[in-house]
């Protein structure tokens, strides 16, 4: 649940089942941060932005738990060649590329008052 | 057991050189010595993690490692990318136990690939292809480079002996 809500959140669907299990055992032995100590199952219920609330948290401190979890999902989904294009871009086309970062800049400017708006809803300090 | 009048530790180029420079005074140089496996991928890389699929190559044993090791950084006191990487985690392979440092103030990094730092990168890089190098063949000729790869190995782990 925890992988497809990432994944959804990065990529805009569900997590394969490969990468469901690779993020699960990804998770398994290493030591996590030891902050924010949320319930994350309990946000992902309640259907919580989790990309919004990561932005703040790691606007806050920098090494954290939600963000490893974020980036162990990013890495995984990477190798994968479906989803090379997200990572790699091999056309030339710099009008698109500055309205994108534009509107991305827009976007993590949203997501982090939203973010910070989680951070206290849900006690996150 | 072998008797040495000098021992030189570590057999990268500052190792090697010295014992160039000692050569005729039989110097034996030691070192852990761990090698890379060799990349079970064949062809342009770049090419293979477009057009990989099931069945195809292993791209994840390849980036990120059957015990997760790119995911080091995630984890751990961050290391180079290229030393994170799966392939070339045996660099600093059992560092804790072989050769422990405890700092305050810096993090003590060491190898233990044969030859040194210099020759784990060598053994890290993904080899250009003859279709790399295409038009490239009055600079660099793929034979060549080829049987470069192949001698700078063993060559640093020569003993000395002049």
């Amino acid at each position: 649940m925890e992988a497809n809500h990432i994944h959804r959140a990065l990529f805009g669907h569900d997590a394969p089942e490969e990468v469901q299990r690779q993020y699960a055992s990804a998770l398994e032995a290493p030591p996590l941060a030891d902050w924010p100590r949320v319930n994350l199952d309990r946000l992902i219920e309640r259907g919580a932005d989790l990309e919004a609330l990561e932005l703040a948290v790691r606007r806050s401190r920098r090494r954290n738990a939600l963000t490893q979890r974020f980036q162990v999902l990013c890495y995984l989904a990477e190798v994968r060649p479906d989803n090379f294009e997200r990572f790699v871009n091999e056309r030339c086309r710099r009008p698109a590329g500055w309205l994108i970062l534009g509107l991305h800049l827009l976007r993590s400017l949203y997501k982090l008052g939203k973010g910070r708006w989680l951070m206290r809803v849900h006690d996150i300090r | 057991m072998t008797s040495a009048e000098i021992i030189i530790v570590g057999a990268g180029p500052s190792g090697t050189f010295a014992a160039y420079q000692l050569r005729g005074r039989g110097p034996l140089v030691l070192d852990v010595g761990y090698r890379a496996q060799e990349s079970a991928l064949d062809g342009n890389f770049y090419e293979l993690r477009k057009t990989s699929s099931a069945g195809g190559p292993d791209l994840f044993a390849e980036l990120i490692g059957p015990g997760f090791e790119s995911l080091h950084n995630v984890f751990h006191a961050s290391l180079g990318p290229r030393l994170k990487g799966p392939r070339m985690r045996f660099v600093t392979r059992g560092a804790a136990e072989l050769s422990p440092v405890v700092a305050q103030n810096f993090d003590a990094l060491m190898s233990f690939a044969a030859g040194g730092m210099a020759n784990a990168w060598g053994a890290g890089l993904y080899r250009f292809t003859a279709d790399d190098l295409a038009g490239w063949s009055e600079t660099i000729a793929y034979e060549v480079l080829t049987s470069i790869g192949k001698r700078v190995p063993r060559v640093y782990v020569e003993r000395f002996d002049g």
